[in-house]
């Protein structure tokens, strides 16, 4: 037992992009506030380097590779989740990979800042399937706008981001922050090509600063997004912990919380950490704050099991952990006629968005992207496997990197109770604490999209003269969790309601993507994102 | 001998992007014009332009030429004064004989002599009929601001203003500025503007113990607060001698002269806020006279800009778990992204090579230049290197120590390897840039 | 670049792979394997692994650190390195080859393909040996992007601020054009 004491007004549990946002809004409004991290922090160019110094690097290029190692630390009382920490359960693995350090996963995002659409909040209502959000984009529009403020998003005014060609939308009362990044020669090829199909290209809003920007440097293409951006140019959680930091925030690195604590008219009086050495340290707040992670938040929550919540904290409903969500996809490869070299600049820019339409209601929508990054290493490698030598060697890296393909489709998937995140039985971490433990499956609508995705693929081959080399369709992750403490009005089915307040205890919210109703197709955190900006708001008034 | 200059401009992050958009705001919104002929206003705002009253009169975040703006100098913080027509704070009830004294004599309204943290002391060359337009800049085209002028702190005996009357007797030339036998038109220009408008010796020429300019070394470099003006007298070593015009053109428009040398710091400021308006006739006129300053020569043996580098630090360290130089890591996890693995810079990343910075007799710069990062605008360009000191990203900053290993590191490698420093010189250099 | 103090001076005066291939070469390779090993190379032996590696590669300006690392390197993962470079020297001898691109159409032996091979992939990969003894000697130096270089950075040292946008032209072209569709 500790004998700190620790007090704060706000408690935040995480320190990544939405822990951070709220942790800096309420310093600067001149709340005592307390961040916790259960990773250490780390610094700009330990990652890169022990990136550069990784005989086998990461990319995204190739899914298979993510198991292999990660420039991030694992650290026996925080894991990396790249290895075989999550234990799977269901038929289809849910290897997602999220980090665990100060400024959280955001470091190795692909910094995609999508706005929701008005109709992905009404599913149910206008199509029949899933649920719907009990808030509506109106209700979020103001935060979206000062979540692309905040966290700097560059974008493309005045386009159709549903992807079906028609007058902007989402309707802005903004333009975005900063310009879009000139296109490459591969963009303009693609976009050019396929626009000449019917096919509405469609520039990603992204985190990457195009004029200097909060200490920002200029995104200078070093094709090295995921896993770090080198120079900073391209936001991450770690920015708002300085500004947090700098207006009087305490950020605690090294710090599990493993139990919150409720008293008997529901108020959460004490969250308990530990230190990496076991160590077990009490927090008192007014107010407490989870913004652990999809995956880590519901674990969080279910661990927390109490003498006035014996289901676990904020469980009444017994929806904790469940309607486990993301953009399962699906990856072709092509290979052109001619050559478009994928790899220069940012590593993504261009999408086919196919998000509104009748379809909706027998297919999931979906997101179609191309890859702009070059696995170098990854050809090389299997060309010297395949005894490839000489000049030859040469070509051949040069013609795999200038003509091949990379398309990833990202897939809506429906909130289903079944999928959930329950608590390891027989396996534990360094601190005796369970790991998650996921139980995944896809059902036929999310199937159904994929043969509308590949009705897409098949027809772009077309366009581009090119030719389908692979094909994967076994469920790519797409670390784009969401609907673990979902949000509704009914607190018997649903975690939080409409303000990401939980139901069962006034002064708990919980901040992140697992409080969204529905996955859509897209990327998520700037969803998050402005949710977060909106619960500070919700905290500011009240304390 | 005290080489301390006495009024670096001091340097603050945020300044420069605040300093702009405080430009583009006066060149966006003209005040109502008295009855000024607006041929004079706008020449005047070209003459205030490149005087750059801008980066000494507005404070960081404030209204433009409203004062308040803090020049440190070794007898004490001095405050710029509120230079907008407002009648109360302002200058907005000087006579136009009361405005000259003041730019050209150093006397303020009431006989109140000012320090020469106010260069006028090289105003003191400005013609009539610049100030003449100056004047009727301030007058109709600068938005008035009532805002109290802060009080300085310098120190006794500095502090006693008559003392500058004799001060004055020492360097105040007062006489008229005019063409000397033998020059050009264009150098007669040229050595107005940089005597005079531009007033690049307050910088680059040393002060005699007695903070006055060193006239022997006249523009042979010196250090402003914790950066180095340098020498760029005609020395073939020491100097600019082997600067092309193309560079000097360069760096004056955009503040960057390829395998020369870049902008940084109080330079950095000047280029964003003078330079790069001046006319290309006015650059060439400065060029045509810097090109006719005397040689000053100093104890280096190698022009600064001559350093490049025969090793490959990276084939040697890459995938070592310690490699023996601490430096390189340092400069690889926070450098070479920028400035590539070797060094050589690429498109708008200067090399370390052929650098001024890097090969300068003094890590001055260098240090400064890691500590604060770079930013400065010319049209619509902005050039930024993020900070790695205390003022950096916490995942970018970088200890005393780890400042002095990448220096020593850079120095050596690719710059001027006589040059060595340690981690007190870093927190003496830390110490001059935090306000 | 190799600095000029390593190059003996008959090789500094010939071309290095001139001099290779007027049958010259390997000479201290032979007497390395005869030896034994030590556990500092001798700089001739590091000079003969380089000029090896260049007809290996078809490079002309390999670096000596690097040949250094990738030749201590591979000996601690290959203790016969010594004697499979002898045995890929003699084919290469043998076979009369002007040119690495000569020689694999002339038919190395199996085993001479195979140490080619190894030493190609650590120059091409950076990367020497195999799981789980894997070490890493260069990152932005492995040869394998120069076949990219010009059209694509070496991922995480960018070329600047916004600078793409125009057709790429990779540094690197080959006569016949690469479309086999």
């Amino acid at each position: 037992m500790s004998t700190e004491n620790l007090h704060a007004d706000v408690v935040i549990v995480g320190s990544g992009v939405c822990g951070a946002l709220i942790g800096a809004q309420l310093a600067k409004a001149g709340k005592s506030v307390l961040i916790l991290e259960a990773g250490p922090r780390v610094k700009r160019r330990d990652i890169v380097e022990t990136y550069r110094d990784a005989p086998v690097k990461l990319s995204l290029a190739n899914m298979k590779l993510q198991g292999a190692g990660s420039p991030f630390p694992s650290l026996p009382h925080a894991p990396s989740t790249y290895g075989d920490y999550l234990e799977q359960k269901g038929p289809v693995k849910y290897n997602t990979s999220y980090l665990r350090v100060v400024g959280g996963t955001t470091w190795h995002f692909g910094s995609a800042l999508w706005r929701l659409l008005p109709s992905e909040f009404k599913l149910n209502s206008l199509y029949g399937r899933g649920r719907d959000w009990p808030i509506g984009y109106d209700d979020l529009e103001k935060y979206y706008g000062l979540a692309e403020m905040e966290l700097g998003v560059s974008g493309t005014d005045d386009q159709d981001e549903s992807g079906a060609g028609g007058s902007p939308s989402p309707a802005r009362a903004a333009p975005y922050p900063m310009k879009q990044v000139p296109l490459t020669y591969m963009f303009r090829t693609l976009a050019e090509k396929l626009s000449a199909g019917g096919y509405n290209p469609v520039w990603e809003p992204h985190g990457r600063a195009t004029r200097p920007y909060n200490q920002r440097p200029v995104c200078a293409g070093n094709n090295n997004c995921n896993p770090v951006c080198p120079i900073g140019a391209k936001y991450d959680g770690s920015m708002h912990c300085d500004i947090a930091e700098n207006r009087g925030a305490v950020i605690m690195p090294n710090a599990v919380v493993y139990k919150l604590e409720d008293d008997d008219t529901g108020r959460i009086q004490a969250l308990w950490f530990k230190r990496p050495d076991g160590s077990e340290h009490k927090v008192t707040a007014k107010v407490f704050v989870v913004a652990a992670h999809t995956i880590e938040t519901p674990k969080l929550l279910l661990m927390s099991k109490t003498r006035h919540s014996p289901n676990g904290i904020a469980n009444s409903s017994d929806m904790v952990g469940r309607n486990l969500m993301d953009t399962t996809g699906i990856s072709v490869t092509m290979k052109t006629r001619d050559p478009v070299w994928p790899g220069q600049g940012p590593t993504e820019l261009l999408v086919f968005n196919k998000r509104e339409g009748d379809f909706r209601r027998n297919a999931a929508q979906y997101k179609i992207k191309v890859r702009n990054t070059t696995p170098v290493s990854q050809y090389a490698a299997t060309l010297l496997e395949q005894g490839v030598l000489g000049t030859e060697l040469d070509r051949r890296i040069q013609e795999l990197s200038a003509h091949t393909l990379a398309w990833a489709v990202d897939f809506e998937v429906l909130p289903d109770p079944a999928n959930r995140v329950t608590l390891s039985k027989t396996k534990f971490d360094a601190l005796g604490l369970p790991v998650p433990s996921l139980y995944y499956d896809l059902n036929d609508y999310w199937h159904a999209g994929t043969e509308l995705a590949m009705q897409d693929l098949n027809r772009f081959s077309q366009l581009l003269d090119a030719e389908i080399t692979k094909k994967n369709m076994k469920f790519e992750n797409r670390q784009h969790p969401s609907g673990t403490t979902i949000m509704g009005d009914n607190p018997r089915d649903s975690v939080v309601n409409r303000d990401c307040r939980a139901h069962d205890h006034p002064n708990l919210y919980i901040a992140g993507t697992s409080v969204m109703s529905a996955s859509t197709c897209m990327n998520p955190t700037l969803t998050a994102a402005a949710l977060s900006i909106r619960i500070a708001e919700r905290i500011q008034r009240e304390i | 001998m005290m080489r301390k200059t006495s009024f670096p401009r001091s340097t603050r992050a945020t300044l420069y992007l605040v300093a702009y958009s405080g430009v583009a705001a006066l060149m966006a919104t003209l005040p109502d014009a008295r009855a000024e002929d607006a041929g004079l206003v706008e020449k005047g705002r070209y003459i205030a332009t490149a005087a750059d009253c801008f980066a000494c009169h507005t404070s960081p975040g404030g209204k433009p030429f409203a004062g308040g703006y803090p020049i440190t100098t070794p007898v004490g913080t001095i405050y710029s004064t509120n230079i907008t027509p407002a009648p109360r704070t302002g200058i907005g009830n000087y006579t136009k004989a009361e405005f000259f004294d003041a730019v050209r004599r150093g006397v303020g309204h009431g006989n109140k002599r000012l320090y020469p943290a106010m260069p006028y002391t090289s105003y003191a060359g400005v013609t009539d009929s610049d100030m003449e337009a100056l004047y009727a800049f301030f007058n109709s085209a600068v938005a008035p601001v009532e805002q109290e002028n802060k009080p300085d702190t310098v120190r006794f005996p500095f502090n006693i203003r008559s003392g500058l009357v004799l001060w004055n007797w020492l360097y105040l030339d007062t006489r008229p500025f005019q063409a000397q036998p033998r020059e050009t038109p264009q150098i007669t220009h040229g050595r107005y503007l940089v005597n005079h408008l531009e007033h690049c010796g307050t910088c680059h020429t040393p002060r005699t113990i007695f903070m006055g300019p060193a006239s022997m070394r006249y523009l042979a470099g010196s250090s402003v607060g914790a950066w180095y003006a340098p020498n760029i007298t005609t020395d073939k070593v020491a100097g600019i001698a082997d600067w092309t015009d193309d560079d000097l053109r360069n760096y004056l428009k955009t503040g960057h002269a390829l395998n020369k040398g870049q902008a940084a710091g109080p330079m950095a400021e000047v280029v964003t806020n003078s330079t790069q308006f001046l006319t290309s006739n006015d650059v060439n006129a400065m060029i045509a006279y810097l090109r006719e300053v005397p040689a000053v020569a100093s104890d280096e043996k190698r022009s600064r800009t001559s350093y490049g580098t025969a090793d490959r630090p990276e084939d040697a360290a890459r995938g070592q778990a310690s490699p023996e130089d601490r430096g390189w890591k340092i400069f690889s996890g926070s450098c070479a992204s920028c400035h590539q693995a070797e060094g050589q810079g690429i498109n708008a990343y200067p090399s370390l090579t052929h650098n001024s910075t890097t090969g300068s007799p003094n890590a001055r710069n260098l240090v400064a230049t890691i500590l604060t990062g770079v930013e400065r605008r010319s049209g619509d360009n902005s050039v930024f290197m993020p900070a790695f000191g205390s003022g950096a990203l916490w995942v970018n900053r970088l200890s005393d120590q780890d400042i002095a290993d990448l220096s020593n590191f850079i120095l050596k490698t690719f710059g001027n390897p006589s040059v060595q420093v340690d981690a007190s010189y870093v927190a003496k250099q830390r110490a001059a840039l935090t306000p | 670049m190799i600095p000029h103090s390593i190059v003996p001076t008959a090789l500094s005066q010939v071309s290095r792979r001139r001099f290779l291939l007027g049958g010259l070469a390997f000479g201290s390779m032979g007497a390395l394997a005869s030896h034994g090993l030590t556990n500092t190379p001798k700089a001739s032996d590091v000079t003969d692994f380089l000029i090896l590696s260049e007809f290996l590669t078809g490079r002309k300006n390999l670096n000596f650190t690097l040949a250094r690392r990738y030749y201590l390197g591979l000996r601690d993962q290959f203790p016969d390195l010594p004697d499979r470079i002898t045995n890929l020297s003699n084919d290469i001898h043998a076979s009369g080859t002007q040119t690495m691109d000569d020689y694999l159409s002339h038919g190395p032996t199996p085993d001479a393909r195979s140490t080619a091979t190894t030493i190609v992939s650590a120059w091409y990969l950076g990367v020497v040996g195999e799981d789980p003894k894997k070490k890493m000697i260069a990152y932005s130096d492995a040869l394998m992007f120069q076949a990219v270089a010009g059209a694509l950075v070496v991922p995480s040292y960018g070329a600047g601020p916004l600078a793409w946008g125009s057709r790429p032209e990779p540094y690197m072209t080959f006569k016949e054009a690469p479309d086999e569709h």
